[in-house]
């Protein structure tokens, strides 16, 4: 394969990258002037929310679940058995909640919501609301963006606690951790800041997971196949994108906590 | 079939003879996917006429539409509305012409998620802050304007129902209605009688002849379309679209007279050795003076080798 067959992918890719970007900037804009009523927003919140919550909350329960398990027989090696607890709460609030959470919202929320304004373009329906002079952004995108932004952290404090009881479970009444021991270090090692840290996070994967969704729907062209194509490309994208920039959140938050 | 005295010929403002036409396009070029769709269009539309654009397939009829809407903007070209160029706008001054147009999509493009009420009032619900109450009458005028329900009492059964519970035909009516429920002075439609069955196709040309004076307005209408019967009833012209460029431009009574007179006459494209002709044929084949473009220079456009020059037309 030449260098010139590569060029096709990149260029798209980067075309892609610039859409996106110009449709986060354009929303954040709209945000500051006209953000929408209560009533759309939380329309957009009960269609994600209990769509997500099931698959959020079992996600959040067995992998803190499989936490305890796999760090208490480790831990119980070097005699630190009740520190089982500790782990399993910062794995949860400060990377897994959040990770997972956003995974699930990805492949839950982000494919639908590709799909819906991709069937949209696909039927001129966006053509439609250009022709009576109104804003696709403000209209679709804006209400989206809000409701994965504020919703997502309440999803991953949700998360955060079904992992904890799935890993206090799993602790204290299968490998007989005591319970006094568990809560104890889970309290000690657990600080406000990890919890916020998480929530960040969160809310950035919300922002990053509807406005990449929404960027890859109002892109859709060529029917029904552009359509599934779309959910397709929303979802693995923003799985990716909460993974890219996990790692950096990281970083980022990590360098805060030192300076603070 | 011909058109009636009552919207035979092409009216332009009394009070104003030398007012420029409500729209004029002059040399619009748009590639799209790396097909050069429209290769220097040429029209213009006088106020309370209608102009219907007849052509094939692909040809870019519903290209040029969205050029007028501002969806696409062109290469190269110029797009004028009462001699204030469009091409460039900033989004709130498009938005100004757009409040004054309205595009009529061929398969509807209705809010799916949204009831037949919320469509046609979309536009009153985004700019007019109305109360519903005052939209919902305006809602229910305005499928009655169409001929949706035959009782008060069944427009609002239609007007609860979701897009996805409606004909083909009911769907293009909502859209005629979502249309015409701010009252736009200029009304674009695309393809309006395609996959209709033929008494349905022959109502909704009712509708585009009932839309030039509903409201007591006087309402100028751009027409595309590839149904010649269609563009015989509703037009004032018609213009020739094919391959991206007017062939040739006809008064519809001209044309509608030429078939009252004939009834073997036709109208549409042909092909000869030679050139492509957009005709009208009459009595003993006599083809009335048409336009036409040399096959030669379309066989270079159309292949797909490195591309000739393209403008280059007989």
């Amino acid at each position: 394969m030449s260098p010139l067959h590569l060029l096709g992918p990149v260029l798209r890719a980067l075309t892609g990258l610039g859409e996106w970007a110009l449709l986060l900037a354009r929303t954040c804009l709209r945000a500051c002037y006209k953000w929408p009523s209560r009533r759309v927003i939380l329309e957009q919140m009960v269609r994600i929310g209990p769509a997500s919550l099931p698959v959020v909350l079992l996600t959040g329960l067995f992998t803190g679940a499989v936490l305890a398990v796999q760090s208490t027989q480790q831990f119980k090696r070097v005699e630190v058995g009740t520190l089982v607890g500790a782990i399993v709460t910062l794995s949860m609030v400060r990377e897994l909640g959040p990770v997972l959470t956003g995974l699930m919202l990805a492949g839950r929320v982000g494919g639908p919501m590709a799909a819906e304004l991709g069937t949209m373009k696909v039927t001129e329906q966006i053509d439609a609301l250009h022709t009576l002079a109104a804003d696709p952004i403000s209209i679709l995108v804006l209400p989206r963006f809000a409701a994965c932004v504020l919703l997502m952290p309440l999803l991953t404090l949700l998360s955060d606690a079904v992992g904890l009881l799935g890993g206090y479970l799993v602790g204290v009444h299968y490998f007989g951790v005591p319970s006094h021991f568990y809560i104890l270090h889970s309290r000690e090692w657990f600080s406000a800041w990890d919890l916020a840290t998480g929530l960040v996070k969160s809310a950035v994967f919300g922002a990053l997971i509807a406005s990449i969704s929404c960027s890859v729907g109002l892109g859709t062209s060529g029917g029904a196949e552009g359509v599934g194509r779309a959910t397709t490309s929303a979802t693995v994208t923003s799985s990716v994108a909460v993974l890219v920039s996990d790692f950096f959140l990281a970083v980022l938050l990590q360098v805060q906590q030192v300076k603070l | 079939m011909t058109n009636d005295a009552a919207h035979a010929a092409p009216s332009a403002d009394p009070a104003a003879p030398s007012a420029p036409p409500l729209l004029e396009i002059r040399d619009l070029h748009k590639t799209l996917g790396g097909k050069h769709v429209l290769k220097g269009v040429n029209l213009s539309v006088e106020r309370g006429e209608t102009l219907v654009i007849i052509g094939g397939s692909g040809c870019g009829k519903s290209v040029l539409l969205k050029h007028v809407m501002g969806i696409l903007e062109p290469d190269r070209g110029s797009i004028k509305v009462e001699g204030r160029e469009i091409v460039g706008l900033r989004l709130r001054e498009l938005n100004e012409v757009r409040h004054r147009f309205a595009l009529i999509f061929q398969g509807g493009a209705l809010f799916d998620s949204l009831t037949v009420a919320e469509n046609i009032g979309f536009y009153l619900m985004e700019h007019e802050r109305l109360p519903w109450s005052r939209i919902y009458a305006r809602v229910l005028e305005c499928l009655e304007k169409v001929k949706l329900g035959a009782t008060p009492r069944e427009r609002e059964r239609i007007a609860a129902q979701m897009p996805a519970d409606l004909s083909g035909g009911m769907k293009k009516r909502v859209a005629i209605a979502r249309a015409l429920a701010p009252s736009p002075e200029f009304l674009l439609w695309d393809e309006p009688t395609t996959g209709l069955d033929p008494p349905t196709a022959d109502a909704i040309n009712d509708q585009i002849i009932m839309t030039k004076t509903a409201d007591g307005a006087r309402r100028t209408s751009l027409v595309v379309t590839h149904d010649m019967a269609s563009a015989m009833k509703v037009g004032d012209r018609v213009a020739f679209l094919f391959d991206g460029r007017i062939l040739k431009e006809f008064a519809a009574a001209e044309i509608g007279a030429y078939l009252k007179l004939d009834p073997d006459a036709a109208a549409g494209f042909s092909v000869d050795e030679r050139r492509v002709w957009a005709f009208v044929k009459g009595r003993a084949d006599r083809v009335l003076e048409a336009g036409s473009v040399d096959t030669q220079v379309l066989r270079r456009m159309l292949a797909p080798a490195p591309a000739a020059p393209a403008d280059a037309e007989a």
